[in-house]
């Protein structure tokens, strides 16, 4: 009796094949071919593959933008406001899709193929990767066939057979079981608009074949590894890793933080980038979750969006790039990097040149570019880690969170519809928004009471105060201030950055009281009332207070004892003058932005002043402004505008600024000098 | 800040201050001290930092590891060879006549010499065990001050500090063809602005004196960046 053949394979293409390698580069094989609309159905996204390993990078490369796709690739394959006419005027074409064959276990993605077979008669040749993909080939003598070596029995043996036609046979898995899935890794906005208008209007693209081409790397398989003799063979994951962050140019306009993190031509990208990796390997999604890194909006990318966010990328950006970049901070940065560690290799051995090989935030060669990779990953991204998941704060945030991840998750295990809640955990851990359809209406809501509960827990809280953008940018610049102060000291930066962090904690203690609007010092400066304010100058209030501390209580010898043996007195001196300068420039920066404030508000002031006053301080301010535009006329000298109005101003200013200072020394327990004191003093007594 | 700064105590990491009096002291600033420069008048110099643990990078306590010190002992042989260029960096140029011959002779060869130090710096440093490079670095960095200072100069108008601020500024400009400021023509030298350890003296004389005394600096102290 026969036996009725089994069919393992279910989607099968006809092509031409064809393998891509140079010299001793590991071999990628190919079909190029087409597929129907409909045939598209059986292709996945990358944001669907789960690699063997943790990688940032594919991870960055593998996001889609839904706006773009809607926005743009669309209306090129169906356009809506062309007329039938102008429709048929147009030619329109997509380069091929590079789709990848993915072996897949329990949804899972392998490392490596099954061991390849070979199965040939006197005609045929069937390479087959059991129970993931097989290839039929025709075999030829003829002078234009093909020839390829391939494994068999541990030795190579030579078939020749034609190119064309071809025919390659996919198992695609069905739940757990394995199989090999088709992974767009170029052309993925292309693939989604194409399903997008196909679910719309399929009519539109009834008779279209699609250009594909499909890769795999078929010496990834263990019997290869075997025939090398042990050595490494590059994984599935490798290769089609490197090929996908190779061939992906087209989120270069994407904008927001993709601008950043794709960048090489600033130090920036590389440390985002490198950074996000890190936190990636050591912490997992759950830690990476925690960090903005794709938002595509500029305006939204400088602060944080989420709730449970403990920084951002366009934060980090903008901040270090405000610090370090420049001519003159290449001393620092040169610090900050330890680059004596790799200097000698950055002089490609010409010892007779006389250029500098300087290394600057935005100017470095591509020779330096990987060298400054690696010193950037181990040393100026574990300062970054320490900062951002070491500090109290932050330590707490991301406690929280795993806290209210745990519990969602849990939540999703006693539900009886899973689906929606493993949508909204999606969403969190991997960025893959909730479809915004009717159907995941209850994965919405799950996901915002998620955000909710955490900002309700956080709210009022430190952990709250340390994710406005400024203020992380006022830690990050206290920490460079710091950092450039020592950086003539053999100690290394992460050390530095270790008591820099107990620094912090100390300064935001008990809640951040320090730097809460309900201390006199704080208004002006940091907060108007309970709305922090988003400037530059705000900023260096924050950096001025952090580092003030220095010169309270022993700080500097805390931090001095920190440094080891490299550090003695005169840093701890270095360090006080430091926090005293820092003091006496926080409380001329409140001075400052008091007067400003009451020359803005004085003529609604009704609390402070009467009406009397308010009349005569605008009566002076009349003459005041009156006598400037002369002076820009040329019609009266500097110095004979009168002072008077200013100087009264200085009377109500000064009262404010000496509570101010009051509250600034009994907070910090300062007892230091403040310069600016002096000034007030007199107008107090007149 | 003006009332907290400190006119005696600043120094750099490893060297020591030379007090001549309270009022007229020989201070001493590396850059993390640049801010304390005095705001007055006075003559000044540079001077190079030869070298230090942290430039070639010796971090934290020893022991170090045979790679690191191996490193280290690369970056101080190129630093050291940067500074022997740094300081025998003189060229002379001018016409010679051969001797005997009369003035009526018009023949006359234009020549440019370039100064060349006969001693190896290389060969020293490759015949010292690598353990004793953090020995030697200290030692180096302690006698940066005893090396003479690379330049020069005095203020009368402007405060030290300004000056001081004036160079960085002319340093980090760094015009390829600027050869009119210490600052540009120092930036080619491989070295950074952090490597230029600033001494002054404060001096409350008239602009004649101040001027005089530059004279002298610059004829006994043959400071190889200052133009005379």
């Amino acid at each position: 009796m026969r036996k009725i053949d089994q069919e393992h394979y279910d989607v099968h293409h006809v092509g031409s094949f064809g393998r891509f390698f140079s010299g001793n580069s590991f071999p990628v094989d190919y079909l190029q071919t087409s597929f129907t609309a409909a045939d598209l159905l059986n292709l996945s996204f990358a944001q669907d593959l789960h690699p063997d390993g943790q990688d940032f990078e594919l991870l960055m490369q593998r996001d889609i933008d839904k706006g773009r796709v809607l926005r743009e690739v669309v209306p090129y394959i169906n356009p809506s406001d062309l007329s039938d006419k102008e429709n048929k005027e147009r030619a329109i074409f997509f380069p091929p899709l590079l789709v990848a064959v993915v072996p897949v276990k329990n949804r899972q993605m392998q490392p490596y193929y099954p061991d390849e077979k070979l199965e040939y008669d006197t005609q045929i040749l069937y390479r087959e990767w059991p129970g993931q993909l097989r290839i039929q080939f025709y075999l030829d003598d003829g002078i234009s066939a093909y020839t390829q070596k391939l494994l068999e029995k541990g030795a190579l043996k030579e078939f020749k057979v034609d190119r064309a036609p071809v025919k390659l046979s996919i198992r695609k898995p069905k739940g757990s079981e394995e199989g090999a899935s088709l992974v767009v890794i170029d052309g993925q906005h292309r693939l989604a608009a194409l399903r997008y208008v196909y679910d719309k209007n399929p009519q539109a693209l009834e008779g279209v074949c699609i250009p594909v081409c499909i890769l795999f790397p078929p010496n990834s398989t263990q019997a290869y590894k075997d025939y090398m003799g042990g050595t490494d063979v590059l994984t599935v994951h490798s290769v089609f890793r490197s090929l996908f962050v190779d061939v992906n140019t087209t989120m270069k306009d994407v904008g927001g933080h993709f601008n950043v993190l794709l960048s090489d031509s600033s130090l920036s990208g590389i440390v985002c980038r490198k950074f996000c990796d890190a936190i990636l390997r050591s912490r997992g999604e759950r830690g990476l979750a925690q960090i903005e890194w794709n938002i595509k909006s500029k305006k939204d990318s400088t602060v944080l969006n989420r709730s449970y966010s403990i920084t951002s990328i366009g934060i980090l950006h903008k901040a270090l790039s405000k610090s370090l970049a420049g001519a003159s901070k290449s001393a620092l940065l040169s610090f900050l990097l330890v680059l004596p560690e790799v200097e000698p290799n950055f002089e490609l051995g010409d010892n007779d040149s006389d250029e500098s090989p300087v290394v600057e935030w935005e100017r470095f060669s591509l020779h330096q570019k990987r060298y400054l990779e690696a010193q950037v990953a181990k040393h100026m991204v574990p300062c970054l880690e320490e900062i951002f998941f070491g500090m109290s704060a932050y330590k707490s945030l991301h406690e929280k969170f795993i806290k209210a991840l745990d519990k969602l998750e849990k939540d999703r295990d006693d539900s009886a519809n899973q689906e929606q809640h493993n949508a909204a955990i999606l969403q969190i851990l991997e960025y893959k928004p909730i479809e915004d359809d009717r159907h995941h209406r209850r994965a919405r809501d799950i996901y915002q009471a998620f955000e909710a509960d955490i900002s309700r827990e956080l709210d009022g809280q430190v952990e709250s105060l340390v994710q406005y953008a400024i203020v992380q940018r006022g830690i990050l610049d206290a920490w460079i201030i710091l950092l450039d102060k020592l950086k003539d000291l053999a100690v290394a930066p992460i050390v530095i950055t270790k008591a820099f962090v107990e620094l912090l904690n100390f300064a935001f203690r008990d809640d951040g009281s320090l730097f809460k609007p309900s201390k006199a010092y704080m208004q002006y400066t940091v907060w108007e009332l309970t709305n922090i304010k988003p400037l530059e100058e705000t900023r260096t209030a924050i950096s001025n207070c952090i580092l003030t501390i220095l010169a309270t209580d022993g700080h500097a010898e805390k931090f001095t004892k920190a440094l080891g043996e490299v550090a003695d007195r005169r840093v701890v001196n270095r360090l006080i003058t430091l926090g005293t300068a820092k003091a006496g420039d926080f409380i001329g920066q409140y001075h400052k932005f008091r007067q400003r404030n009451f020359i803005r508000t004085y003529t609604v002031d009704f609390a402070m002043l009467s009406d009397d006053d308010r009349n005569y301080l605008r009566e002076l301010e009349q003459e005041y402004q009156k006598q400037i535009q002369e002076v820009r006329d040329n019609l009266r000298k500097q110095e004979d505008v009168s002072g008077e109005f200013l100087k009264q101003v200085e009377k109500y200013v000064g009262r404010d600024v000496k509570k101010a200072i009051a509250d600034f020394r009994d907070s910090f327990n300062y007892v230091g000098g403040i310069a600016i004191e002096e000034i007030f003093e007199e107008v107090e007594t007149e | 800040m003006g009332q907290h700064k400190r006119r005696m105590g600043a120094s750099i990491i490893g060297l020591s201050i030379l007090l001549l009096s309270k009022d007229e002291a020989l201070q001493v600033f590396s850059p993390p001290y640049e801010d304390e420069i005095p705001r007055e008048p006075g003559v000044y110099g540079f001077f190079l930092l030869l070298g230090s643990r942290q430039r070639i990078g010796l971090l934290g306590a020893e022991p170090f590891s045979s790679d690191v010190l191996a490193n280290a002992q690369k970056n101080l042989e190129r630093r050291l060879l940067k500074a022997e260029k740094v300081f025998s960096s003189k060229m002379l140029e001018g016409s010679l006549r051969e001797r005997g011959k009369g003035l009526s002779l018009l023949e006359s060869y234009d020549v440019v010499m370039m100064q060349r130090n006969i001693t190896d710096i290389l060969s020293i440093l490759n015949g010292t065990d690598a353990m004793s490079i953090p020995v030697i670095v200290d030692f180096v960095e302690k006698v940066s001050l005893m090396a003479g200072p690379v330049y020069c100069g005095m203020t009368y108008d402007q405060t030290l500090l300004q000056r001081y601020g004036q160079h960085k500024s002319d340093f980090y400009r760094r015009a390829r063809d600027d050869e009119s400021s210490f600052g540009s023509r120092f930036s080619k030298t491989g070295f950074i602005w952090d490597d230029l350890i600033f001494s002054c003296v404060p001096l409350n004389c008239s602009r004649t004196d101040i001027r005089a005394i530059e004279k002298l600096m610059h004829m006994l102290l043959k400071a190889p960046f200052s133009k005379f």
